[in-house]
């Protein structure tokens, strides 16, 4: 398998593993936080 | 007052009196089209489930919790109030009520018929359990009774379908969503209410009948035997004792076909994938660690099995009447019993259900002695050591060595929790005395159905649990355990330079003492967030500790051979007390709204479970060496 490939697939895998353990296992007020990073992330940019 | 209604669909509310048959009135009615989660903010369950009518309506069905009144007293009365009131935030209020009634008990549950007719809501009377009262010689003018109350009245037998299918008629010309009407209002029964709902129970069971009893039933003579002061204990024992032998004796075969499959998927993919990184994440990390875990489904299948049919017989009451007396010794409350029988499935609704006990003191006492209950995370864990290190032999006549061990874990765990009650209650002032008051059902078959329903939400459960956090975090594990890289010329095992490794051999060093490895000193680190995830860690670790071709064998062998027995006993008493899981923690927090209560659950968990395990240790040292 491409080196390159491996790293960025065991990479996904670790970091998707990592955030939905820290989402799962830490305190509420740090998922709320996580929610409302996320959606201000993905808000469409505002016009003006 | 305004209500928010809900969506095109109409939303039906099954309501009733606890043991009622609702449930089993549920499941027939919606079959598997089931949703199982909580309400917000407390542990009663929330079920809902939908239903197409013959003229294609689509119903959704709430199952809320039994309730005896409208003035609610506890969790569950508050949420079937607050839900039919529309107040539950996050809830719609019902278009249509159906009150479920045990036709065996008319006189109690009428009083909830008339508390709900105060509502206004539209309703249906759901009398059911009818061929058990007719058994019992009691008669009821179903007619009569639906002119007397005003709405219809429905005979069913909650586990057939012919009064059912009557039901869904009813459902069908009523529940339209034309048909909804402003949110329903309650008053709190005055003095006066409650004597006019009592005069009318009356007058309407003179006229419908249902006041008959046939003398001594069935139920009356076996709770003869079961309750019997001496008997009735000795029969709980037996019970228990043949539920955890079966869990070893039936599970075997399952087991091993789980492992062969594990074990050749595993092969597959091995064979499958290139040499890379990849390729270990995915047979030393995530297979190793999952597989270990997903084996001891089919133990968990069995033991949830039992408790099913005990609780869906009407045993169960009967166990909490029966241990009530042994509660009372050492100063709980008996009302402690439903919590801490709650506790072997898992801490958490344990512990929320504690919210009964109105003596705060008894409460706490319950919260603080909840986790040492054997809750089903620590199965696997059990499962693990008993079958790697206690012979699988027959003892005394047939019973089978494994399962005894496995019981006398369950016991270890009930006597210290009564041991810690007693200390705490003897340090306090104590409380004053609360009776126990429950409601013995009749003894029933058990519905198959409804055991069907039951285990596979249990499956549902314990799956999800092993697909989600299990699985990230032995993804995590084995990154920790993976990474940095052996230096040039190391000869060790990779796993001893990893960040885990390091974490293991400073671990090692507190828990020597109590005969642990720096693998066990590992695994015990992730079996914080879930006691079973610990058998994950330690498949994950010890997969990628191998060195050679051996590096997907089971876990069982493995630890035979790395572990001495002064180890695993060690291990075993380690995990009857072992220090909570942070959700659990967490519970305990939010329950007693202050840290102090959950920093003082962990350190004196912590405590006796370091000294349990070091007296275990080096006991059996001692006699492994004489």
């Amino acid at each position: 398998m491409n080196a390159v490939l491996d790293n960025f697939l065991v990479g996904v895998l670790l970091l998707a593993s990592v955030s939905y353990a820290v989402y799962k296992l830490g305190p509420r007020t740090l998922k709320r936080r996580i929610l409302q990073t996320l959606s201000r992330a993905m808000a469409p940019p505002r016009l003006f | 007052m305004d209500v928010a209604r809900s969506a095109p669909n109409p939303l039906i509310a099954l309501v009733g009196n606890p043991n009622c048959g609702k449930t089993a009135l549920f499941n027939i009615l919606t079959g598997s089209r089931q949703k199982v989660a909580n309400y917000a903010g407390v542990t009663v369950e929330r079920k809902e489930g939908s239903l197409l009518t013959p003229s294609g309506l689509r119903i959704r069905i709430l199952d809320l919790p039994g309730a005896y009144s409208l003035d609610p007293l506890t969790p569950d009365e508050q949420v079937t109030a607050d839900v039919l009131l529309g107040r539950r935030s996050g809830e719609t209020a019902p278009d249509f009520v159906v009150c479920v009634t045990d036709a065996t008990n008319l006189r109690q549950n009428l009083r909830l018929v008339l508390s709900l007719k105060r509502l206004g809501l539209p309703m249906v009377v759901a009398l059911n359990m009818t061929d058990i009262a007719r058994r019992k010689g009691i008669v009821i003018d179903a007619e009569r009774l639906a002119i007397e109350l005003g709405v219809p009245v429905v005979e069913t037998v909650g586990v057939k379908t012919a009064g059912v299918r009557a039901l869904i008629k009813v459902l069908d010309a009523t529940a339209m969503p034309e048909r909804r009407v402003p949110g329903a209002v309650w008053q709190p029964l005055s003095r006066s209410d409650i004597e006019h709902d009592q005069a009318e129970v009356r007058r309407i069971l003179g006229v419908v009948g249902g006041d008959r009893l046939d003398g001594v039933t069935f139920s009356d003579r076996l709770d003869g035997l079961v309750l019997h002061p001496l008997l009735g204990p000795v029969i709980l024992a037996v019970i228990l004792f043949l539920v955890f032998q079966a869990v070893f004796a039936w599970a075997q075969v399952p087991m091993d076909e789980i492992k062969l499959g594990v074990a050749a998927f595993g092969n597959w993919l091995g064979a499958a994938l290139p040499a890379s990184l990849l390729k270990d994440l995915a047979i030393n990390g995530i297979l190793a660690g999952v597989g270990s875990v997903l084996v001891f489904l089919p133990q968990i299948i069995i033991l949830f099995f039992f408790i099913l049919i005990l609780e869906d017989s009407g045993y169960l009451p009967r166990a909490a009447f029966l241990l009530d007396r042994v509660m009372g010794s050492v100063g709980l409350s008996g009302r402690a019993f439903i919590p801490l029988l709650s506790s072997f499935a898992c801490a958490i609704p344990g512990i929320m259900a504690t919210r009964t006990i109105q003596n705060p003191r008894d409460r706490l006492t319950t919260i603080m002695i909840a986790p040492l209950m054997t809750c089903s995370a620590r199965l696997p864990v059990y499962a693990l050591i008993i079958a790697a290190f206690i012979p699988r032999r027959s003892v005394w006549g047939g019973l089978e060595l494994q399962g005894v061990v496995l019981f006398a874990l369950y016991i270890a765990g009930i006597a210290s929790a009564m041991a810690v009650a007693f200390v705490l209650k003897r340090r306090g002032q104590g409380g004053g005395f609360q009776a126990l008051m429950l409601e013995l059902p009749a003894y029933h078959w058990p519905n198959l159905r409804n055991l069907g329903i039951g285990l596979w939400q249990r499956v549902e459960i314990f799956m999800s649990r092993v697909g989600t956090i299990i699985l990230a975090l032995m993804v995590i594990l084995w990154a920790l355990s993976s990474f940095p890289a052996p230096p040039p010329g190391a000869t060790g095992p990779a796993i001893q330079y990893s960040i885990a490794g390091h974490l293991g051999a400073w671990l090692a060093v507190i828990f020597k003492p109590i005969g642990f490895n720096w693998q066990i000193s590992i695994a015990l680190v992730p079996g914080l967030a879930a006691r079973e995830v610990a058998v994950g860690a330690l498949g994950t670790v010890y997969a990628l500790s191998a060195t050679g071709n051996d590096m997907s064998s089971a876990l069982t062998p493995l630890i035979t051979q790395s572990w001495s027995l002064p180890t695993a006993l060690s291990l075993l008493a380690w995990y009857v007390f072992a220090p909570q899981c942070l959700s659990t923690l967490a519970t305990v927090k939010r329950e007693t709204n202050s840290w102090r209560y959950p920093i003082i659950m962990a350190a004196y968990l912590f405590a006796l479970a370091y000294a349990g395990s070091w007296i275990t240790f080096r006991v059996a040292t001692a006699l492994a060496g004489s």
